[in-house]
């Protein structure tokens, strides 16, 4: 091995330690499979398609004697959260690290305030879950602070984690903005208030947008170097 | 020609130049921490921390939490001789490929 090559491989090993040190992906792409599958999973069984001729919103309105909203997207929470940890923990064990890692504290410092609210503020709508529209408003506050969540990792975060939270985000405020400008239109209201909008948000967000993300950053075995 | 002896023999050893990089990436860093990212003896990690403290690279700092807990963080002598460090390696190659 030539200078050259030293130091070259010098420096790749320190960028790879620069990047161990600052870089962390608070969700890989295994957790964001799981999650947008159980998106799916989750919208499937609260609004369960029924094609009816004529019928242009091929779901219709979920019976309200209980709102099961927000029980099944806690629930969806819950088991990719679990499956999150589960991976962290192997992921861990494989490399022989510690599993909470001082990366790991910074992410969940970042993600937690976010997160806290958004928790803290689906329990003050609790109450109200049997009113019209209360669904929607749930959906689109738990997407644009899921949103802020991950933009808050940003400055450590590879950058289609940030892209990622920016799709939370705008989506989030974009369906603000659709709601103000459409709430006047009768059948628009309605969908609202029965939860279908607030229902096909969700699975727009975590559903697709979690696929989307773990087919792009999936781990791929990279091509051995050419001798 | 630039050759590897103009590089800063404190930092070209492959155990503090990990260190160096990892302090480089954040304000400051537990000592367990270190030990888990470098995979190193508690031994090896205080001996390159002391040769690193030594030189005036690195400062340290104890203190009492709920228990005890000593932090390491590179001083602005210690900042400037990495990026100095890095200059010549970059210089290195980019004459190896001129």
């Amino acid at each position: 091995m030539n200078e050259q090559e030293r130091a070259e491989e010098h420096l790749r090993t320190i960028r790879r330690l620069m990047e161990r040190g600052t870089i962390y992906r608070a969700i890989s792409a295994p957790t964001a499979l799981v999650g947008g599958v159980l998106s799916i999973l989750a919208f499937l069984i609260y609004t369960p398609p029924r094609i009816e001729e004529g019928n242009f919103f091929p779901f219709p309105a979920p019976e309200h004697r209980l709102n099961r909203f927000i029980v099944i997207w806690v629930f969806v929470l819950l088991l990719t959260a679990a499956a999150n940890t589960l991976f962290i923990v192997l992921g861990a064990r494989q490399r022989g690290e510690r599993v909470l890692s001082a990366s790991m504290k910074t992410a969940l410092a970042a993600i937690a305030p976010a997160f806290i609210l958004g928790g803290a503020l689906a329990a003050l709508f609790a109450p109200g879950m049997f009113e019209p529209g209360v669904n929607f408003d749930i959906a689109v506050m738990w997407v644009s602070l899921y949103g802020v969540g991950l933009l808050a990792t940003s400055q450590f975060a590879p950058r289609s984690l940030t892209i990622l939270g920016l799709a939370f985000l705008t989506s989030g405020i974009t369906a603000i903005v659709a709601i103000i400008s459409l709430f006047s239109k009768a059948a628009t209201a309605d969908a609202i208030g029965d939860g279908r909008y607030a229902s096909l948000l969700m699975l727009l967000t975590f559903g697709l947008y979690h696929l989307i993300y773990a087919a792009c950053v999936w781990p791929r075995k990279r091509a051995e170097p050419e001798q | 020609m630039l050759d590897f002896d103009k590089l800063d023999k404190t930092i070209h050893e492959k155990g503090r130049l990990a260190i160096m990089t990892l302090l480089a990436t954040r304000p400051s860093w537990a000592f367990q921490d270190l030990k888990a990212e470098l995979k190193m003896s508690d031994g090896n990690l205080v001996t390159h921390l002391r040769t690193l403290h030594h030189a005036g690279y690195v400062a340290v700092t104890k203190a009492v939490l709920d228990r005890p807990q000593t932090t390491y963080a590179l001083t602005e002598k210690g900042r400037k001789a990495f990026q100095d460090y890095l200059q010549v390696l970059e210089q290195i190659v980019k004459t190896g490929r001129g």
